[in-house]
């Protein structure tokens, strides 16, 4: 009853809501974004000012240059840098995250690959690796059996740059579907980031400028075009820091939480847009993707939803068995709530007298309903004394 | 006296038996060509790739719903005759104490199950892990252990169902069996149900507390 009702719940009356897409505009100097509202697209800036389609695209001269030039309306630079196909493409920034993505179940083996390109192309990746407590191991895709001399290869040579084992997490984006390779970035016991390479099948194991003090407990390989950095990594504090290309740490002016908060980034060559939400809100960073320096910030409310405010008047708690912060199934409950308390006592009245007109004598029923409500109400109507 | 109950079941259920084994383990072995053809015609770094971009529990997922249907169909084979012929009645009047006689009725059920169940999940998982490595042949492993335990469970429910002697039992017994089974199949990404398919086979064995509550009420010759 507890998982079913309210899942009957969700279903009549719940209407999904979303954040609207925002961007930092370089025009305007604020956040805009756009909405679809009532089969109407809206195009807002952070005033609530109106814009119509064709000014929210000059808006965001970057995001929709190739619509611009179409028009001849594409400006040639901004800000001191040049604006063509090549720089817009090579300044482009994304990537997310939200606590689904962490919380998961993983496979045990990840794909490596060579980072050195066979004629002009990357190749798919051949091999697998798994963490081991004291060392790494590779297999072969095609035959199933370890290579251990690669294995041993690669063990020695973290052990040459003094790796804490074991592995603790890894990051990499194994697939020839992209410009380079920049292997993996690895955390080790210490908390210290390292960056794995394989190139003609050697190693080449680098230590980052990462410290054990910023704490790194996540990581997210990038290889963006432009190469200005290769990862993200998540610290202490919730703070978030960019793993440059010379190995160097930069840290951002912005917190994001991994186990409670979505985050995702869409950056051109000019600015990058953050929006990290949690239960209440969400707040918007505007970032030089030069400097890294935040130049704007904005929190805004979530409404709380009629079908959120309902529910707590109706259900005493939820129960689920899937949860939207992981991917495991396992019972949990959720959303207590003391004002169920009136429907509930309401509920048990009601028990209570038809019991009575029934001449049944399970007055425990409606004691339990004051706690339970709907979860124990409807159950207790069917049953009945000797049945 | 044991030993003339399992007779007595497997009498009645061997030719079900052999046939849901003979199911299970044909699509079992179709699974295996499929990843043997992709093998061989593609390559076995293709099932490789598969499995590590798989989050609905590739090629196993061709049977999840099998051992759902396994389970209900043995336990219709087994009880529906005791209950439309009236045997029932004849077997719990035997000088034998009654729980045990049901949890022998339906231990053979479960063992039957089991070892349709076991014998087709370890031929796909024997002949997989000559292919890829063992983190992956757990994984698809727990991919499928809790659509088997669902099995099980749905043997177990059905059961009860069936021994039921109330309409208005039944109905809601189904429906409460609809929605306990429901939890099997919530997720099909590999290793989603690893903090909880232990908890669930718990319950499922206690479900059998059900079963005898339907046989209490049956002797009790409750009746609509």
């Amino acid at each position: 009853m507890a998982w079913m009702l309210p899942w009957l719940y969700d279903f009549a009356f719940y209407k999904p809501s979303s954040i609207p897409n925002y961007s930092f505009s370089p025009i305007s100097r604020n956040f805009v974004h756009w909405e679809y509202t009532d089969g109407k697209s809206l195009y807002l800036d952070s005033d609530n000012k109106s814009y119509n389609q064709d000014q929210y695209d000059s808006l965001l001269p970057i995001q929709y240059y190739f619509i611009l030039e179409s028009k001849n309306k594409a400006l040639p630079s901004l800000e001191g840098y040049p604006i063509n196909r090549m720089s817009v493409g090579m300044g482009m920034a994304n990537g997310s995250g939200n606590p689904a993505s962490i919380h998961r179940p993983s496979l045990g083996v990840k794909e490596i690959m060579e980072s050195t390109k066979y004629r002009l192309a990357l190749q798919d990746p051949t091999q697998v690796f798994r963490c081991k407590k004291n060392s790494i191991e590779f297999i072969n895709k095609s035959d199933n059996k370890i290579d251990t001399l690669k294995s041993r290869l690669f063990t020695d040579a973290f052990n040459a740059v003094g790796f804490n084992w074991p592995i603790v997490r890894s990051s990499g984006n194994p697939t020839s579907r992209k410009a380079y390779d920049f292997g993996y970035l690895v955390l080790d016991s210490n908390h210290e980031v390292y960056n794995m390479l394989q190139i003609h099948g050697k190693p080449y194991i680098k230590k980052t400028q990462v410290t054990p003090e910023m704490g790194i407990t996540l990581l997210s390989m990038r290889e963006p075009m432009n190469q200005a950095y290769f990862g993200y990594a998540l610290g202490k504090n919730d703070s978030f820091y960019l793993i440059m290309k010379d190995y160097s740490v930069k840290k951002l002016d912005f917190k994001v939480d991994l186990n409670k908060n979505n985050f995702w980034l869409m950056g051109n060559m000019l600015y990058w847009t953050v929006t990290v939400t949690d239960d209440t809100g969400y707040d918007l960073y505007a970032i030089n993707a030069h400097t890294y320096e935040t130049i704007a910030h904005e929190r805004h409310e979530t409404p709380v939803l009629s079908y959120t405010k309902s529910l707590k008047w109706v259900f005493p708690c939820t129960f689920h068995f899937q949860r939207n912060e992981d991917k495991w199934v396992y019972p949990s409950f959720a959303d207590w709530s003391y004002y169920a308390l009136i429907l509930n006592i309401i509920l048990a009245g009601l028990l209570f007298y038809i019991k009575r007109r029934r001449k049944e004598n399970e007055l425990w029923l409606p004691l339990v309903t004051v706690f339970c409500g709907l979860f124990s109400f409807i159950p207790a109507l069917f049953i009945r004394e000797n049945s | 006296m044991n030993k003339a109950i399992f007779f007595k079941e497997w009498i009645k259920t061997k030719r079900t038996f052999w046939i849901l084994f003979a199911t299970m383990v044909c699509f079992s072995i179709y699974i295996i060509f499929q990843i043997f053809h992709t093998c061989e015609f593609v390559s076995p770094t293709r099932v490789w790739n598969n499995f590590i971009i798989d989050d609905k529990g590739v090629y196993i997922n061709q049977m999840q719903f099998l051992p759902l249907l396994a389970g209900i169909i043995l336990a219709f084979v087994q009880f529906v005759p005791e209950i439309t012929l009236k045997r029932i009645k004849l077997t719990l009047h035997v000088p034998y104490p009654q729980q045990k006689m049901l949890l022998m009725m339906t231990l053979i059920g479960v063992l039957e199950l089991t070892t349709i169940f076991v014998v087709s999940l370890g031929l796909y998982s024997a002949y997989l892990s000559t292919i890829v490595c063992h983190e992956i042949v757990f994984s698809s492993f727990m991919s499928a252990l809790p659509w088997f335990v669902a099995g099980i469970a749905s043997y177990i429910l059905v059961s009860t169902i069936c021994i039921e002697p109330t309409w208005r039992g039944r109905v809601i017994e189904g429906l409460m069996s609809a929605i306990f089974l429901r939890i099997f199949f919530v997720s099909v990404l590999p290793k989603a149900y690893s903090f909880s398919i232990v908890g669930l086979i718990i319950v499922v064995l206690l479900c059998f507390l059900l079963m005898l509550r339907s046989m209490f009420r049956f002797k009790q010759g409750l009746q609509d």
